[in-house]
């Protein structure tokens, strides 16, 4: 019997000393603390994170300052808000397509957003989709985790009722209209301009024109908008509000003008 | 209010009082139980009295989802709710201001007007026996009455607030901080807000009215004009095509021939569907008498002039029902229609204290 204990603290001691032998660590090349010495992977892997943001830019050097007047289309505009939802961002880089669960709201705050972890790699293409795809577009809001944009407990959340279920783009500000240097404060120089709807969820696709490492620092991804872009060949002065039951071709309009101005910057 | 808590108190004290007093090896299996139904997420429903619904006969039972199944508390909560301001930006509009009790849960506005006297887009539609509409708007965007419910709060033009701040708001309240805890098991939010609204107008069922007393055999129920017009409604003309069943509507959409061109689109707003313009949902005709006017964006004034409007087969449009055709009905028969339709109106609904 004694025997048979001193059999079993030996095979104990044993495996306890080759355990302390094998360096423990992360063994994935593409993590942060990748350990070039690590044997046994321990699953203390911990990757880049991956921030976005969104710019607003009103030319190609100069970033558009909220509540400040531009000319656009011959007149002159103030902009109080613009703000969109972007989903969907796919990363496709030199080791994964890296699909993002988050919804962001870009708001004019141009906070960084954290949209998840990547490998180590070279960045290749950024996809993203300016709306909500028509599931979570229907979907029941008061559902969505308080802390996603698309939470009706989110102070954030752009919703309408159901029938149109998000606004995906909105831009709230003023248009002098009939050129007297200032904003009328009633409807005829008010623009609000909300759009939505299934059918103007944009799919964008970034290709990567500079060469761009996501390295163990982390990544910032930083998407400019042309804001200008929003409004060619949109006739402002007689299109300043729209609503799914109020002028919603204007907010086609709009949309299919998103599509074309963003850049990574 | 203090009813609930009593009702409360007793179901949760009886249990411990068994349980500690006959069984006492239990009591740990009970605390366990408790703890382990704890994470459940209806687990609230098990300390609340359980709410059965009366429908009426001749009815189906409606479904009610999993996660929100009817109790005292619930219903209670979300009556207030319906009745409070609070979720307007100023505190000046409620569920009620749009849809009041003793008009079936409608209005008489052509339009409906909420906020600062915003005009909306709309004409009211009645609340009686929503339990059983498979989804709502009248194009039909809202799948169920708990995503329905936060529409008017959002909605710019009918209380204007965001969810956050009403339910916000409703934290600061000490009355409606123990109503959702009990009811729902959470703080106010956008899920008790939601929740509890549908509870309540879930039990506001319409079955008793004249008409629902003759078919129950009560021979003296209906006139003789009102039984000439059920004829007509049901076996001489098209009307139960559509206005079928116990809620007088199949739920489908069609469009009636109102215009030839129609502003409001309906369900082609959401299917944009060319097909599908100046369809809207099958409204149901419990009540009609007391919700003038009529149709999607309230245009006709009275049931003369909805019944001139059948009787006329409406205007030309591509999308009409093949089942609206010009009726040459005869004066007589247009007002025999009519009362039929005043044998709608169910007393017992619109002054039943249960729900006010
Ligand atoms: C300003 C007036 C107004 C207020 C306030 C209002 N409603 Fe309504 N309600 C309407 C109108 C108008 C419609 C029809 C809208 C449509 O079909 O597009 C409607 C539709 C509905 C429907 C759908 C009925 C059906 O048959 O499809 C429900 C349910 C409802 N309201 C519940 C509520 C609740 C709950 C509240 C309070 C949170 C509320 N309403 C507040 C005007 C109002
Ligand atoms: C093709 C299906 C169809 C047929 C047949 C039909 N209706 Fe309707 N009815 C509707 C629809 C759809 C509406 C709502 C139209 C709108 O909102 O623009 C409606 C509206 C009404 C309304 C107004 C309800 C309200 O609250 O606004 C009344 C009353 C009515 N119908 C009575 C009748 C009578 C009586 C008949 C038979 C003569 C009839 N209907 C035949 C589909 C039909």
């Amino acid at each position: 019997m004694k025997n048979i204990i001193l059999y079993l603290c030996a095979i104990a001691l044993m495996s306890l000393i080759s355990c302390q032998v094998e360096r423990e660590g992360c063994t994935d090349p593409s993590a942060i603390n990748y350990d070039v010495l690590a044997e046994l992977e321990n699953n203390s892997c911990t990757f880049p994170n991956v921030l976005m943001r969104f710019v607003p830019m009103i030319d190609d050097s100069t970033q558009l300052s909220f509540g400040q007047d531009y000319i656009i289309n011959g007149l002159n505009v103030r902009f109080d808000q613009i703000r969109f939802y972007v989903s969907d961002v796919n990363l496709v880089t030199s080791t994964e397509n890296f699909a993002s669960e988050e919804t962001l709201l870009a708001t004019e705050v141009n906070k960084l957003e954290e949209i998840g972890e990547l490998k180590v790699g070279d960045l290749q293409e950024v996809k993203f989709n300016v709306g909500v795809d028509s599931v979570n577009n229907h979907a029941d809001p008061a559902l969505q985790p308080s802390d996603n944009p698309l939470s009706a407990d989110s102070p954030d959340i752009q919703h309408w009722s159901w029938t149109a279920g998000y606004k995906f783009f909105l831009i709230e500000g003023a248009v002098d209209v009939n050129g007297d240097g200032e904003y009328e404060p009633d409807a005829s120089e008010t623009m609000s301009i909300h759009c939505g709807f299934d059918s103007n969820l944009k799919n964008i696709a970034l290709a990567i024109t500079e060469a761009t490492a996501v390295d163990r620092l982390g990544f910032e991804l930083d998407v400019s908008y042309d804001v200008k872009g929003i409004f060619e060949g949109y006739d402002l002065a007689n299109q300043l509000f729209s609503r799914p039951n109020s002028n919603p071709e204007f907010a086609t309009e709009i949309m299919n003008n998103v599509e074309n101005i963003f850049k990574i910057r | 209010m203090s009813k609930i808590y009593s009702k409360f108190d007793k179901i949760y004290s009886n249990n411990i009082a068994k349980t500690v007093g006959f069984y006492p090896s239990f009591l740990l299996l009970f605390i366990l139980a408790i703890a382990f139904t704890a994470c459940r997420p209806d687990e609230a429903a098990q300390i609340q009295t359980p709410y059965s619904l009366q429908v009426p006969d001749g009815f189906t039972s409606p479904l009610i989802p999993d996660d929100n199944q009817l109790t005292f508390e619930r219903i209670e909560l979300g009556k207030k709710l319906f009745y409070d301001p609070v979720l307007s930006r100023d505190s000046t509009i409620s569920c009620a201001t749009c849809h009041l009790p003793s008009k079936a849960f409608a209005d008489n506005l052509p339009i409906s007007v909420g906020i600062q006297e915003r005009e909306g887009f709309r004409n009211v539609p009645s609340l009686a026996n929503v339990a059983w509409h498979p989804y709502f708007f009248r194009e039909g965007g809202s799948p169920s009455l708990e995503t329905q419910a936060l529409g008017p709060i959002v909605d710019e033009v009918e209380m204007d607030i965001t969810v956050a701040e009403a339910a916000a708001r409703l934290r600061n309240d000490e009355d409606y901080i123990k109503m959702s805890k009990i009811a729902y098991d959470r703080q106010p939010n956008a899920y008790v807000i939601s929740r509890s609204l549908a509870a309540f107008q879930r039990i506001l069922v319409s079955g008793n009215s004249p008409y629902d007393q003759y078919t129950r055999g009560n021979q003296n129920a209906l006139t003789t004009e009102q039984i000439r017009g059920k004829d007509l409604f049901f076996n001489q003309l098209q009307c139960a095509t559509c206005h079928t069943g116990f809620n007088f509507t199949n739920y489908n959409f069609e469009n009636t021939g109102l215009y030839e061109n129609y502003e409001d689109e309906g369900r082609a707003r959401l299917t944009a569907d060319p097909n599908d313009i100046g369809k809207f949902k099958i409204p149901s005709l419990r009540n009609v008498a007391l919700t003038p006017p009529y149709m999607h964006d309230g245009s006709l004034p009275s049931l003369e002039s909805v019944l001139e409007h059948y009787n006329s087969g409406g205007s030309t449009h591509a999308n009409k029902s093949l089942l609206i055709q010009a009726l040459n009905l005869t004066a007589q028969q247009q007002s025999d229609l009519i009362s039929f339709l005043e044998s709608l109106t169910d007393e017992t609904f619109i002054n039943n204290p249960e729900y006010q």
